[in-house]
């Protein structure tokens, strides 16, 4: 089992209440490091490579272009998660929150990776996709329009 | 918890004692397959919460519902929902509560004497077809000065309990969902200016860029945005953000 947002968001709430200034967290697949700073809890999220999938993947890229079928210009880039909804990105659930996710953080079809908010209308955003977040693109509180790509993510299902 | 309500079709009633959230009691109903109409209500809640995460005082007493919709329509239209409920919400307090003056506050807020009394959070998730609108109402207990000065129905002096707010919302929601999925938009945007606080005063947004938007409220875009008109006459649409007007309000 991966960790998740909604993990990481319970171990906050538990922390929020005692008086644990640091959490560090490492197993097998992933290590996550919660900090308390004057502004709420910072977070550190790295997924470790875990037994199978990402090695394999990334070692079979160079196979596969040797083969002659050059992976598709997205795949590169990573496949964009975009907003459907016009409005305000957030990347965590309230102000002080660690982010739902960091470059490098594990994503499946139905991880909640941010918020779209217009007119109190919260639109949480799914990954869509099984992959790890490659970049990014949208700084938490911009305004985005419809379509606009809020992260990449290297896919892993396709 | 005061005695069950009968509520007006299409909704149904699920009653908790005590619960974290009812929106997300609510979200994890629409995922297991609960239908169009699902009322989520419970007499405390734990973990209740506002928009960005924030605390929602959630005492026995208060009202706590979550209102399971699939409206079935494009998302950018959904977030009209908000409006819908707000006005129905303005008749239902207006109705059972004779005393207070009921105002609509954007996007969508109820406040009762120009304090917030009620407050509507819209939550959906991905391209889910499904929406929960959580209403909560100050009926008998106001949390302390907080962003917004509240109030509370029993402060008003108003006896009505959460069962019978509860009961009203219902009545004048399935009424204005309907007049919203048969007329659109307009005639909700016309009651909820109807009914709207600070229209024609000077207010500000605080963004969540740190932007603070100043302007005369002018009134809603078509699609129910923040309209703000500056002081060399240009405008500014606003979708998200907390709004204040002069005054404190």
């Amino acid at each position: 089992m991966s960790l998740t947002s909604e993990d990481v968001e319970e171990i906050v709430r538990i922390l929020d209440a005692s008086f644990v200034d640091e959490l560090r967290l490492e197993t097998k697949r992933f290590r996550v490091i919660l900090r308390r700073g004057d502004a709420g809890w910072t977070q550190e999220t790295r997924t470790l490579a875990p037994e199978h999938a990402t090695p394999s993947a990334i070692a079979d890229a160079p196979a596969e272009a040797v083969a002659g079928e050059a992976p598709p210009a997205a795949a590169k880039a990573g496949a964009p998660v975009e907003t459907q909804l016009v409005g305000t990105f957030y990347r965590a659930p309230n102000p002080g929150a660690p982010p739902f996710v960091e470059v490098g953080s594990r994503v499946e079809p139905d991880t909640v990776v941010g918020i779209v908010e217009a007119m109190k209308l919260m639109n949480s955003v799914h990954a869509g996709m099984r992959g790890t977040v490659l970049e990014i693109c949208t700084d938490n509180g911009q305004f985005v329009e419809r379509g606009h790509v809020l992260m990449r993510v290297r896919r892993e299902d396709a | 918890m005061t005695a069950a309500p009968e509520l007006a079709p299409p909704f149904r009633l699920i009653a908790y004692d005590q619960i974290g959230s009812t929106n997300d009691e609510a979200k994890r109903l629409a995922e297991a397959g609960a239908e169009h109409g699902t009322v989520v209500w419970a007499a405390e809640q734990t973990a209740g919460r506002g928009r960005r995460g924030r605390h929602w005082h959630s005492p026995r007493g208060n009202l706590h519902s979550s209102f399971l919709l699939f409206p079935r329509c494009p998302l950018h239209e959904a977030a009209q929902l908000g409006f819908v409920t707000a006005v129905a919400l303005r008749e239902a307090l207006s109705e059972i509560c004779p005393v207070g003056r009921f105002e609509c506050k954007w996007p969508n807020d109820v406040l009762c004497d120009g304090l917030k009394v009620a407050g509507i959070l819209l939550e959906t998730a991905g391209h889910a077809d499904w929406m929960v609108v959580g209403v909560g109402v100050n009926v008998v207990a106001a949390p302390d000065p907080a962003l917004y000065p509240a109030t509370c129905l029993r402060g008003v002096g108003c006896p009505a309990t959460a069962g019978d707010v509860l009961a009203a919302l219902c009545r004048n929601l399935a009424v204005w969902y309907d007049t919203w999925r048969m007329r659109g938009f307009a005639p909700v945007r016309e009651a909820w200016l109807a009914g709207a606080c600070g229209l024609g005063r000077p207010a500000e947004a605080r963004l969540a860029d740190g932007e603070v938007v100043k302007g005369i409220f002018a009134g809603l875009d078509a699609g129910g945005a923040l309209l703000l008109t500056s002081a060399d006459g240009g405008q500014r649409s606003v979708l998200a953000g907390d709004v204040f007007f002069a005054g404190g309000r």
